[in-house]
C-alpha cells in the first residue's frame, strides 16, 4: 500500500485547506464580500470590497481560483456589496451593487454600469436654515449651531453645519465665506448602512430578477427596482439598522429582519413592525436560515428566534464573536452557523460551527477571522472563504466524505481559564464621592423613597415582561399532557379514540374529563362527556366513544380536556359519509 | 483454427476487451478525452456527465470499454463501485485548477485506500489535462504536488494533454495498453 498513512490523522478534518495567502492585505468588512458567477461560465468568483487601513483607496477585487482576476477602483469606501440579476438575457451576467455613502454603484462585466443615489432627506430643520441665512460671522454662527446641536443632536444637522462645527476655529471664517457664496442647498445626505436583496418573482431560480433592499442612517428602508432604478417602497424603521436580512418574495409577501444599533431585533412586513427581542449588547451579525434567525451579540452569546418571534435557544460563545455566517451543507442536509471568535488573550482565535445550539466543529485560525462566506467557488460546490483581520485570505473546500459532529468536538477547546482574579479599578476617594456621601446622609429618606419606587417599578416591569414571555413562549403550561385522537370506521357509525398520556415525571392528573363538542344536527353521540381515570406518569389512557352521522356532510368534532380549567383541545375533521343513518 | 489465429494467440496479439475507469473532478475533461479517443462518427458535444457513460474505443488491437464517471461531488461516491471490475484507471486532472489540486489529492487518496484497489496492481494513467491553459501547471509539478512518487505498488504514468486537440492522449493510452497487456500476460 502506498504510504499515505501519515495523513490519516488529518482525515477527521472535514475541510481541505486549498489555498491561503497572508500577503494580500485585504481589509474588508463582513458585508463587503460576495460570491457570484460573473461570466455565466459556471466558474464562481469571489468579490471583495477592500480598502486600506485609513478606509480610503477602496477597490473591488475579484478572485478566480487562486489568483486575483480583476480590480476596479471604487469612488468611495464600501459599506455593503450585493450581487443580483436584473435582466432576462440568456447569458446571466450578475450586477454587483456596491453601497458607499449615499450611493449604490452598480458594476457589470467589471465596468461601471449605473450610479444610484438615495434621495436626500427632506429639507433640514427650518431653524438651521434660518441660522445660515442670517449673514453673521463665523463665531456667532458657530455658537448658534452649537445650541442647535444640543437641541437636535449632531447627526441631525446638515453636512455643512457638521463640518463647520468640526473645523479648527481659525478655519471657520473662510469656510463660512465660501459656503455663504454657494446657493444654500442645505440638505442632509444619508448613508446606507446595510444592504441585501430579495427575489422579485420566483424563488426557484437563483438567477431570477431581484430587488435591492437597503437601510439608511436616517432609519429608512428602501426597496429598489434594479431594472429601472426606481424606488419601489419606502418604510420608516424604529431605529438605525445595523444588519439586515430578508425572507420571502417581493411580489407575494416578505419579512424584513433587522437588528438596530441599540441592540434590538425587529421583524417587519408591509403592515407592521414587531420587536422580537431587545438585547443587552449590540448584535454583530444576523443569519437567516429558513424560518430561523440567528444572531450573535457582543456579550458573547448566540441566540436563535423563529421568524414569528419565538425564542428558540441561546448559548454562550466561548470567545468574543467577530462575525457569523450561514453554512448550509446540502449534501448532509445540515445547516451550520459559523461564528468567528477571538479570545481575550489575543493569542488564539477560532471558527466555531454550530448546528442549532450544538457546537459541531471548530477550526483554530492563526489570525482572527473578520469576514466569512460559504458557497460555490470556482468549480467547487462548497468553499469556505475567510478573510482575517490582518488581511489574509483562506480558502477551505468541504471534503466529499466530511462528517460533522462525530468526535471532532473532543479536544477542540483548550480554552484559557476564566480570569478569576480581575483587579477592580477602585477609584480613590474623590471630592465628589465625599459630597455624595454627605448628601446621602442628609437626604436619606428622599433617596430611600426614590429607590423604593424605582425598585417597585422594576418589579412590575419584570412581572409584565415575564407574563408576556409566558404568553408568547413556545413552551406551554400543558406540555406534560399529550392528546392524540383518531377516527375509526367508514361511517355512518364511527369510533373516536382519544389517547391521553401524562408526560410529566412527578404530577398525576386526577379529575380529567373529556368532552366532545359537535354539531347536534349532524352527529349523534351517546356519551359526549367522559371521565378519565387517574393518569399516572407515562401511562397512556384511551377514551373511546361512538358517534353516528345523521347527515351526509363533513363536519368537525372538538375534543376538550378539562380539570378545573381547559387543559387541551383538538379538532377532528370527519369527512362526509355516503350512507347515513337516519334517526328514528 | 487458422494458422494466423494460432500465431496471433501465440504472440498475444489477439484482440481483447479491457475495461478502464475514467475518473477525475468535474470539469477536468474526462468526457472530452474519451470523445477524442472514440472513432470519428460518434463524437458528441460534451456536457456535464450525469452518473456515468460507457464509451468504447480501440487502440492497437485492444478494445477499450471506458466507464466515463461523472466528477460531480454527488456522483463521486459511485466511482468506488467499479474499482473491483476494471483493469486500469485513467485519472484526469485539470492542470489549470490550482485551487482544487488539494481536492484531487484527497480523491486520489480515497481511491488508493479503497479495499478494492489496495491489493491490485492497477495501472493508473494521469492526464494533466488543459496543458494549453495560460496558468496550467506542468505535469512534473502536478506529480510532485500530488506526491505521486509515493505510489509504489501500482504502475503510474503522468502525461500532459490537451483533450480538445488530442495532444498527448495517444502517448498515455499507449502506456496504459502496454501495462494492461503486461498484467494479463503475468496472469
Amino acid at each position: 500500500m502506498s504510504g499515505f498513512s501519515s495523513r490519516t490523522l488529518q482525515f477527521q478534518q472535514p475541510w481541505i485547506d486549498a489555498f491561503s495567502d497572508s500577503n494580500l492585505a485585504l481589509n474588508t468588512l463582513p458585508s463587503c464580500i460576495a460570491l457570484a458567477d460573473l461570466q455565466d461560465d459556471a466558474d464562481s468568483k469571489l468579490i471583495v470590497g477592500a480598502f486600506d487601513e485609513t478606509y480610503t483607496d477602496a477597490k473591488l477585487k475579484i478572485f478566480k481560483g487562486t489568483t486575483q482576476y480583476g480590480e476596479v477602483k471604487l469612488p468611495g469606501t464600501p459599506s455593503a456589496i450585493q450581487t443580483f440579476y436584473s435582466d432576462l438575457n440568456k447569458t446571466k451576467i450578475p450586477g454587483i451593487g456596491v453601497a458607499s455613502g449615499p450611493n449604490i454603484y452598480v458594476y457589470k462585466n467589471l465596468r461601471p454600469y449605473f450610479k444610484f443615489t438615495v434621495p436626500p432627506q427632506s429639507e433640514v430643520n427650518s431653524l438651521e436654515a434660518d441660522i445660515w441665512q442670517q449673514k453673521c460671522d463665523a463665531t456667532q454662527l458657530t455658537k448658534l449651531l452649537e445650541d442647535l446641536k444640543m437641541e437636535l443632536g449632531f447627526t441631525n444637522l446638515s453636512p455643512a453645519s457638521q463640518k463647520l462645527l468640526l473645523l479648527e476655529p481659525h478655519l471657520r471664517e473662510q469656510f463660512v465665506q465660501t459656503r455663504g457664496q454657494l446657493a444654500l442647498g442645505l440638505r442632509r445626505k444619508t448613508t446606507i448602512t446595510c444592504m441585501t436583496s430579495i427575489p422579485k418573482y420566483s424563488t426557484d431560480d437563483e438567477k431570477s430578477i431581484s430587488c435591492l433592499v437597503f437601510a439608511t442612517e436616517c432609519a429608512k428602508l428602501y426597496f429598489l427596482d434594479i431594472q429601472a432604478f426606481t424606488i419601489l417602497n419606502e418604510f420608516s424603521m424604529p431605529g438605525i439598522a445595523s444588519h439586515l436580512a430578508i425572507s420571502g418574495l417581493y411580489v407575494v409577501s416578505y419579512v424584513v429582519i433587522f437588528t438596530t444599533r441599540n441592540g434590538c431585533l425587529y421583524t417587519m412586513n408591509e403592515k407592521k413592525t414587531e420587536c422580537i427581542a431587545s438585547f443587552s449588547a449590540p448584535s454583530i451579525g444576523l443569519v437567516l436560515q429558513g424560518d430561523f434567525i440567528m444572531t450573535a451579540l457582543m456579550d458573547s452569546t448566540l441566540h436563535c428566534f423563529t421568524i414569528q418571534g419565538m425564542k428558540q435557544w441561546s448559548v454562550e460563545l466561548p470567545g468574543i464573536p467577530i462575525t457569523l455566517a450561514s453554512i448550509p451543507i446540502m449534501s448532509l442536509s445540515l445547516k451550520l452557523v459559523a461564528v468567528s471568535c477571538r479570545f481575550r488573550d489575543e493569542k488564539t482565535s477560532h471558527l466555531f460551527f454550530y448546528s442549532g445550539p450544538q457546537l459541531m466543529h471548530s477550526i483554530a485560525t492563526p489570525q482572527p477571522v473578520s469576514a466569512i462566506i460559504f458557497g460555490p467557488y470556482g468549480q467547487g460546490e462548497s468553499a469556505l472563504i475567510t478573510i482575517s483581520t490582518r488581511g489574509s485570505l483562506n480558502i477551505r473546500l468541504l471534503k466529499r466524505t466530511a462528517q460533522f459532529g462525530c468526535g471532532e468536538r473532543a479536544g477542540i477547546l483548550a480554552l484559557p481559564p476564566p480570569n478569576s482574579q480581575i483587579k477592580l479599578n477602585v477609584p480613590k476617594k474623590s471630592k465628589l464621592l465625599v459630597e455624595q456621601t454627605i448628601r446621602e446622609r442628609e437626604q436619606k429618606i428622599e433617596i430611600y423613597e426614590q429607590w423604593k419606587r424605582s425598585w417597585l417599578h422594576l418589579n412590575v416591569m419584570t412581572c409584565e415582561e415575564y407574563l408576556k414571555a409566558l404568553q408568547s413562549s413556545a413552551v406551554s403550561q400543558n406540555n406534560s399532557l399529550k392528546l392524540t385522537a383518531q377516527v375509526l370506521g367508514l361511517g355512518p357509525h364511527l369510533k373516536i379514540q382519544v389517547f391521553l398520556q401524562n408526560l410529566s415525571k412527578k404530577e398525576a392528573f386526577t379529575s380529567l374529563t373529556v368532552v366532545f363538542h359537535y354539531n347536534k344536527s349532524v352527529f349523534k353521540m351517546d356519551s359526549p362527556s367522559r371521565q378519565v381515570p387517574m393518569l399516572v406518569p407515562n401511562y397512556e389512557c384511551c377514551v373511546e366513544s361512538y358517534i353516528v352521522c345523521e347527515m351526509s356532510v363533513s363536519s368537525n368534532v372538538t375534543v376538550l380536556v378539562f380539570d378545573e380549567q381547559l387543559r387541551l383541545s383538538a379538532f377532528i375533521n370527519i369527512p362526509a359519509c355516503n350512507c347515513i343513518c337516519s334517526s328514528q | 483454427m487458422g494458422l494466423l489465429d494460432k500465431l496471433s494467440s501465440l504472440f498475444r496479439l489477439k484482440k481483447r476487451e479491457v475495461k478502464v475507469l475514467v475518473v477525475g473532478l468535474n470539469n477536468s475533461g474526462k468526457s472530452t478525452v474519451l470523445n477524442h479517443l472514440k472513432s470519428d462518427d460518434d463524437k458528441i458535444t460534451v456536457e456535464p456527465t450525469v452518473g456515468l457513460n460507457v464509451e468504447k474505443f480501440k487502440h492497437n488491437n485492444v478494445g477499450f470499454t471506458a466507464l466515463d464517471m461523472s466528477g460531480q461531488v454527488r456522483y463521486r461516491e459511485v466511482w468506488e463501485h467499479y474499482y473491483s471490475d476494471c483493469e486500469g484507471i485513467i485519472f484526469v486532472i485539470d492542470s489549470s485548477d490550482r485551487l482544487r489540486l488539494a481536492v484531487v489529492q484527497e480523491e486520489l487518496e480515497l481511491l488508493l485506500q479503497h479495499p478494492d484497489t489496495v491489493g491490485k496492481r492497477l495501472p493508473i494513467l494521469f492526464f494533466a489535462n488543459k496543458m494549453d491553459a495560460r496558468d496550467a501547471l506542468s505535469s512534473v509539478k502536478i506529480a510532485s504536488a500530488l506526491n505521486l512518487h509515493r505510489i509504489i505498488n501500482k504502475p503510474w504514468h503522468i502525461c500532459a494533454s490537451n483533450a480538445v486537440k488530442g495532444e498527448g492522449l495517444d502517448e498515455g493510452i499507449e502506456w496504459l495498453t502496454q501495462q494492461i497487456c503486461e498484467n494479463i500476460r503475468k496472469e
